[in-house]
């Protein structure tokens, strides 16, 4: 579990922006009860542009807007959480929010690595795997010939 | 080891678009009638040590990540992070850069020619000063007169660094650029917008 155990901040933060707020709920019921927070901004909606660069190499351009909600809050005696998540879930961003906070304390982390963010990490592992399935099922195969000038 | 910067993250605006807009309302009026002192509606209700209501709500609704900022703030005071944050103004370590500029004691300002005064091409590109005074009152020794002004008024800004009014009735002549002054106190606030004239 070395991969695991090196998680960063980075990490822990997109496994719980990209898992399904259900799937979230459920692992947390097995935690004890979250302490008190205060919402320092947010949860709130808004838009950021997306940019890309092609080939992943050349220089930046606009690909689009999307929707993002975001949200910080600061855990009584303890760290302050930040989450941005596609969409427009308002409890998934504080739910996320607040689990980063609580990841970012050193007696807390461990129960909710064990518990919550690498059960998500396999589901998401899961369904990536699925999804490269399905579409593997679909690949078709273009043969050109070869011109010779 | 939760990280430092992390931590004792405070609130900003609680509806950040209506908050805004009510504040911008009480800039508005106060650079239409210099010198009339404003109440800003308490949308802040715990702003940084360091900074009152009226100069946190200014700032909020005044600042984005477009507008450098200069401030007298050294670097561990907690309203540095607090105005990344919510703000997410850059913050210029040379007054001449800066479009705002945040004196939290208003003594530590820098000479006023340290700020931009806008160009003759562009007069609005000056810097707009957020100076916060140890006392605001209607009355004193400085009398306002000129646009938005049908008679004279008076205002005294307790806590101002010696020779402020000097400066300011030098960078008078150089109309049309100039400095916008907001003066802040408490949950109060009065402007001083470049055409107003004060004599001492």
């Amino acid at each position: 579990m070395s991969v695991a155990e090196q998680m960063s901040r980075r990490d822990w933060m997109r496994i719980l922006a990209l898992s399904k707020r259900s799937d979230i709920e459920a692992a947390c019921r097995r935690l004890t009860p979250f302490p008190d927070y205060r919402l320092v901004r947010g949860p709130e909606i808004g838009m950021v542009m997306v940019q890309g660069r092609t080939g992943g190499v050349g220089a930046p351009f606009n690909l689009g807007e999307a929707t993002v909600t975001r949200c910080t809050l600061q855990v009584a005696q303890g760290a302050a959480g930040t989450a941005y998540v596609l969409g427009r879930d308002r409890h998934h961003a504080e739910l996320a929010a607040l689990l980063d906070a609580l990841l970012l304390d050193p007696e807390r982390q461990p129960r909710i690595m064990s518990t919550v963010v690498r059960p998500l990490a396999a589901i998401l592992r899961t369904r990536a795997a699925e999804q490269a399935r399905k579409t593997a099922a679909t690949k078709v195969e273009f043969f050109t010939m070869a011109r010779g000038d | 080891m939760i990280p430092a910067a992390s931590q004792h993250l405070l609130p900003g605006f609680q509806n950040p678009t209506l908050d805004a807009q009510a504040v911008f309302r009480v800039l508005l009026n106060g650079m239409s009638y210099p010198g009339r002192i404003f109440r800003v509606p308490p949308v802040i209700d715990t702003p940084p040590p360091g900074l009152g209501p009226a100069a946190a709500a200014v700032c909020l609704t005044l600042l984005d990540s477009d507008t450098p900022l200069w401030t007298d703030l050294d670097n561990a005071s907690p309203v540095r992070p607090w105005l990344r944050f919510h703000c997410g103004c850059p913050l210029a370590e040379d007054a001449g850069r800066a479009h705002f500029a945040l004196a939290t004691e208003a003594v530590r300002l820098p000479a006023l020619e340290a700020f931009r005064p806008g160009t003759d091409e562009a007069p609005e590109t000056a810097a707009t000063l957020i100076l916060q005074v140890e006392a605001l009152s209607a009355g004193g020794p400085c009398r306002l007169s000129g646009p938005g002004l049908q008679d004279d008024r008076r205002l005294e800004a307790v806590g101002l660094p010696p020779g402020f009014w000097d400066q300011r009735r030098l960078l008078g002549k150089a109309f049309p650029l100039g400095l916008e002054f907001i003066f802040v106190c408490g949950a109060r606030l009065a402007a001083l917008p470049r055409s107003t004239r004060v004599d001492v």
